[in-house]
């Protein structure tokens, strides 16, 4: 589906499986960082004739209604909320069809670039899987996992927290390829590559 | 195998069109050596653009260079700087082949989405001047 913000009319593609049964979200806009909700076109319409009229009006719209959009110029967008996802029951495992990595991209161990072997990996200052040099992190500060094909990041009830889409995380969370998050005061981007 | 040096340019990091960009590399082979964030300073950008110290565009691509984050990455696959250069296409956006990062991303010569070195000396200076040999293994 295509979102539009409130405020500068920017477009974006959304997958509209990120509401993730919520009737609504809140986005961040990438161009104008205005904070705009968008409704669950599912849930609208199954819902009164008032929400109903909402969805149809405001900036959830049909791909259909841009058939002319580039979908290359559209940028991408940053939940304000970060999304759990019931898929999270899956079991712990590698799909042979992708390779996992985490790349430092900001702080003390930027550059370095850690492949993620295991459908469960800890981060943090000292006897996690993936040391990181950073005193702001706890010893083991959070955890990726790998369900169903999904990368989810968990806080593992760290002091200084963990950060995905601009909100501190509680529960697990699901994170995309190119996402960044924050753990202490490093910055790691999650790379998915597809294998041949 | 061998490495080059790429710059993900301020237009690429501004419009969000980073991640992509990064799949285009990893699509074509690349493996991913070390990469940073880092917003430049107008002294490390006048440096890494110190060859083109007397051309009438320096200060213009300095500003813009320092105008926002990038991202610095080294990179490693077989022939990386021709490979790179062939991914990303004519400096001129406008002038680049059907299907190059340029192309597809660029706006004008100067916000042109990407960087990458022109031949492996200058990938290995490139690459030095952003990492240490320990960040990259």
């Amino acid at each position: 589906m295509i979102i539009e913000c409130s405020h500068c009319h920017a477009r974006y593609e959304y997958d509209s499986a990120r509401f993730a049964g919520k009737p609504s979200r809140k986005i961040r806009c990438a161009r104008c960082s205005e904070i705009f909700e968008i409704l669950n076109p599912e849930q609208a319409s199954a819902g009164t004739p008032a929400n109903k009229e909402a969805a149809d009006n405001t900036m959830v719209r049909g791909r259909r209604s841009y058939a002319g959009t580039s979908r290359d110029a559209i940028p991408e967008i940053e939940d304000e909320e970060p999304e759990s996802s019931a898929d999270y029951a899956a079991p712990l495992e590698l799909p042979k069809d992708k390779r996992f990595s985490l790349a430092i991209t900001d702080g003390a161990d930027a550059a370095r670039v850690f492949r993620i072997d295991r459908a469960r990996v800890t981060l943090g200052r000292s006897g996690a899987d993936i040391t990181l040099n950073d005193v702001e992190t706890s010893r083991e500060h959070a955890a990726i996992e790998v369900r169903g094909g999904v990368v989810y990041l968990e806080d593992l009830g760290s002091t200084n927290g963990t950060f995905a889409g601009g909100s501190r995380i509680t529960q697990p969370v699901e994170i995309h390829n190119h996402q960044e998050f924050i753990v202490g005061t490093t910055t790691l981007m999650l790379i998915v590559t597809a294998l041949e | 195998m061998s490495r080059t040096f790429t710059i993900i340019k301020p237009d690429s990091v501004e419009k969000g069109n980073f991640g992509k960009i990064i799949s285009r590399l990893e699509e074509a082979g690349f493996r991913i050596v070390g990469i940073k964030k880092l917003h430049l300073s107008k002294t490390q950008a006048e440096a890494f653009y110190g060859v083109h110290r007397e051309r009438p565009f320096f200060g213009d691509l300095v500003r813009y260079m320092t105008s926002g984050p990038v991202y610095v990455a080294a990179l490693e696959g077989g022939d990386a700087v021709a490979q790179l250069r062939k991914l990303m296409g004519a400096t001129d956006p406008g002038k680049a082949d059907a299907g190059t990062i340029r192309k597809d991303f660029g706006e004008s010569i100067e916000r042109n989405a990407i960087h990458g070195s022109d031949s492996d000396e200058n990938a290995a200076i490139e690459i030095g001047f952003f990492f240490a040999q320990s960040e990259l293994v």
